[in-house]
């Protein structure tokens, strides 16, 4: 039985391909298209999960055709675009003013999770490439959307750092069609077969630093501020939720499952590469999310932080420590996106995300408030909530693998990453509130809706967490090894 | 592997070598926006290079060729979506230049 | 040999003078010719198909776009006043940047060594479309981004964007 993913893709493009013309009718009629089709994909996706669990796969057997891989953790990613996505196109409903152009957002938005879909289905390093620049190009246009200077600022460095290191990606590219006469997954595995070929460490060593560049970790992380800042709150909500990951942090989690299996020490000397610019990124973007004004701001530097603890645990490279990163990776999508979109939303009510301006919301906009604690608790890592099990198993992971002192690290950044964000409920929910702030009121139902349905799943897996971990936790430990 | 093969790749790879740096080079230097293109067609050049110079030392010429032809049916997009940013920027703002991009801080 | 070292030397003097020159429309002359360069070191590299693409593609659609984004710009930005030195310190960088890589590049060429061509060679035609058809998808994604990009930024509303 195969099980076939290329449906994801094509749904998305066509309906991308579709939306304009729909638009015409009418600016709604784009926006139910849309979430239609985003629907029906997450419910198809959710659907597949136990049949494809239900293969004994290697990591690396991928199922299904040639190039679609078909594996769990493609499938869990195909999830997680998906509720992403979703969740964004219902916020970006009630955020926008009517536009003329809405009908283009809403095919762009299509057409980024065809890209991401892509990237999670491919089974070649190549085509890998060619949807990561897919994401690439989506993610200026909707950055630059609405045309300001400062969109159009931030869209262009995300674009002189993403460029060159699409170059890179394609000369390791080159190098492993050198190496193994193929650029699949596969002939990663069987370069050189056996022992450890110095070439796998060149040729690995280029395509992540291209992959790094991509996925904002320090120091290349110049854009990701910028970029997240100068977009509209629901395209940040996007970009740093998925894009972003999508891009980069998937392939480097995949290349960590790849090399894994095949070349013990070359894991060993990339691994310790990889942890080392994941442990300077949680510190890097936790000190300087303190520093900042800007709601918005603060949380790129947050979500550097947060993609450099998936990097950590990717670069230790045991199975339980791999498991942790994608369950990570998942818990942060929901937590930055239910940051991101309150910080929509208090942008929507104030018309301001300077912090300095900003203060006692906490009575005037409850929800957005609450839904805000829930998730900065679950990015800090607090119990019961989800962030707090996934923290944990990246804690235990580097520890049981022998790294202590970066077990430590990631312990006493969660301090810092609590610190950060008890200033920003502080300053921003709490306290009192200003006069030019008096007459706002709570936002419309649907731009709580995403971030209450985050808010709930985050108390669920957080409180449901040994069910999560026997279901799909452990399979996950045991397809490793 | 006859060594006539492998003189060739390595001359190739150097040359690989040297055009990346001109790119690079030209994008870090460069405060115009538009010679920032530049610098990524001379690196894009330097990748197709190497592509097929490998594609050329494997014996598979053909594969190379398919993933040359794609890459720069790739890479023409990103291109012509970097002038347009360009284009727009230069019509909000007024410059072009790279160090007045300071907007955004902190 | 050395029509294609020949070849290489003038590909690589071409992305010089692109680099070095002040008026961006010679920059983007040198840059065509440096196409045609790659197209004809490709021709000899008997990579037809792509010295074709590329040609037509870089050599051709690349300059036109770039051209007619310059003549956008007014006169004034288009001759910004850059540093000089900076530019014209290029080959000198290079040629330190050359002598090291040579000196310093041993053991990447240890570690390069070419895989034994085992599986039979397919025709490009059979590679883009049976073998590839993947990539082929990602090409129409990245298209349709595009054309949607560039509808998104240069559309005439009836509203003033």
């Amino acid at each position: 039985m195969t099980l076939n993913l290329f449906p994801f893709i094509l749904m998305p493009l066509i309906g991308a391909a579709l939306c304009p013309f729909v638009g015409k009718l009418g600016h709604k009629y784009a926006e139910r298209l849309s979430v239609f089709i985003l629907l029906f994909g997450l419910l198809l996706a959710v659907l597949n999960i136990p049949v494809c669990a239900e293969y004994q796969t290697r990591v690396n057997g991928m199922l299904g055709p040639a190039w679609l891989a078909g594996d769990v953790f493609s499938l869990f990613s195909v999830v997680m675009i998906y509720m992403a996505a979703l969740s964004v196109t219902v916020f970006s409903a009630f955020y926008k003013r009517e536009d003329d152009r809405g009908a283009l957002y809403y095919a762009l938005l299509l057409a980024s999770v065809a890209g991401m879909s892509g990237v999670a289905l491919a089974n070649d390093f190549f085509t890998l490439y060619v949807f990561v620049e897919v994401l690439a190009v989506c993610s200026f246009s909707l950055i630059a959307f609405q045309m300001k200077a400062e969109s159009l600022e931030g869209a262009i460095k995300y674009l002189v750092i993403s460029a060159p290191a699409s170059l890179f990606i394609i000369s390791g590219v080159s190098l492993l069609m050198l190496s193994t006469g193929s650029t699949s997954f596969a002939s990663v595995l069987s370069a050189s077969g056996g022992g450890d070929n110095p070439a796998v460490i060149i040729i690995m060593g280029v395509i992540l630093c291209g992959f790094l560049l991509k996925s904002g970790l320090v120091p290349f992380h110049t854009w990701t501020p910028d970029a997240y800042q100068s977009a509209p709150a629901p395209v940040s909500a996007l970009l740093s939720g998925i894009i972003t990951k999508m891009a980069g942090v998937y392939a480097i989690i995949r290349i960590m499952m790849l090399l894994r299996v095949a070349h013990p020490q070359t894991t060993a000397a990339i691994g310790s590469a990889l942890m080392l610019f994941g442990a300077a990124s949680i510190i890097v973007g936790a000190l300087a999310a303190m520093y900042q004004k800007d709601f918005k701001r603060m949380l790129a530097y947050s979500s550097i932080s947060q993609v450099g603890y998936i990097v950590l645990a990717a670069g230790a490279a045991t199975p339980l420590a791999l498991a942790a990163a994608i369950f990570h990776f998942f818990n942060h999508a929901t937590f930055k996106l239910t940051l991101f979109f309150n910080a929509g939303a208090v942008e929507k009510a104030t018309g301001t995300t300077n912090i300095t301006k900003l203060g006692g919301l906490e009575n005037r906009m409850p929800w957005t408030s609450w839904t805000s604690v829930i998730a900065m608790l679950s990015t800090a890592g607090i119990p019961p909530f989800s962030g707090f099990w996934s923290k944990f198993l990246i804690i235990t992971a580097l520890w049981q693998a022998g790294f202590h002192g970066y077990a430590g690290l990631a312990l006493a950044a969660s301090v810092l990453t609590l610190g950060y964000f008890l200033i920003l409920q502080s300053r921003v929910f709490f306290g009192n509130l200003p006069e030019e702030l008096s007459g706002v009121k709570e936002v419309r139902a649907g731009l709580l809706l995403p971030g209450l349905c985050f808010a709930a799943l985050m108390v669920a897996v957080g409180l449901y967490f040994p069910l999560i971990f026997s279901n799909f936790v452990e399979p996950a430990v045991v397809l490793f090894l | 592997m006859s060594d006539l093969v492998l003189s060739n790749l390595l001359l190739n790879w150097y040359f690989v070598a040297l055009l990346a740096f001109v790119g690079l080079y030209c994008m870090v230097a460069s405060r115009n926006m538009l010679r920032i293109i530049v610098g990524i067609e001379i690196l894009s050049k330097a990748c197709i290079l190497a592509l097929l110079a490998c594609g050329q030392a494997l014996g598979n010429v053909n594969l190379a060729q398919t993933l040359a032809i794609t890459m720069i049916a790739v890479e023409v997009v990103v291109v012509a979506v970097a002038l347009a940013l360009f284009v727009k920027y230069y019509g909000v703002s007024g410059s072009l230049d790279v160090w007045k991009m300071n907007k955004l801080k902190g | 040999m050395t029509l294609h070292l020949a070849l290489l030397s003038a590909l690589l003097l071409f992305c010089l003078v692109a680099a070095i020159a002040q008026n961006l429309l010679y920059s983007g002359l040198a840059l065509a010719l440096s196409s045609v360069m790659l197209s004809l070191l490709l021709f000899e590299m008997s990579a037809p198909w792509a010295a074709v693409f590329e040609l037509s593609v870089c050599a051709g659609l690349i300059t036109v776009l770039f051209i007619s984004a310059v003549s956008f710009i007014e006169r004034g930005e288009v001759f910004l006043k850059e540093d000089r030195l900076r530019f014209y310190a290029l080959p000198v960088f290079l040629a330190i940047f050359g002598l090291a890589f040579w000196l310093l590049s041993e053991p990447l060429t240890k570690a390069l060594v070419p895989a034994m061509p085992g599986t039979v060679q397919l025709s490009v035609g059979d590679l883009l479309w049976n073998f590839r058809w993947f990539d082929v998808v990602g090409q129409i994604c990245i298209f349709l981004a595009g054309v949607l990009m560039i509808r998104t930024f240069f559309s005439r509303s009836k509203k003033d964007v």
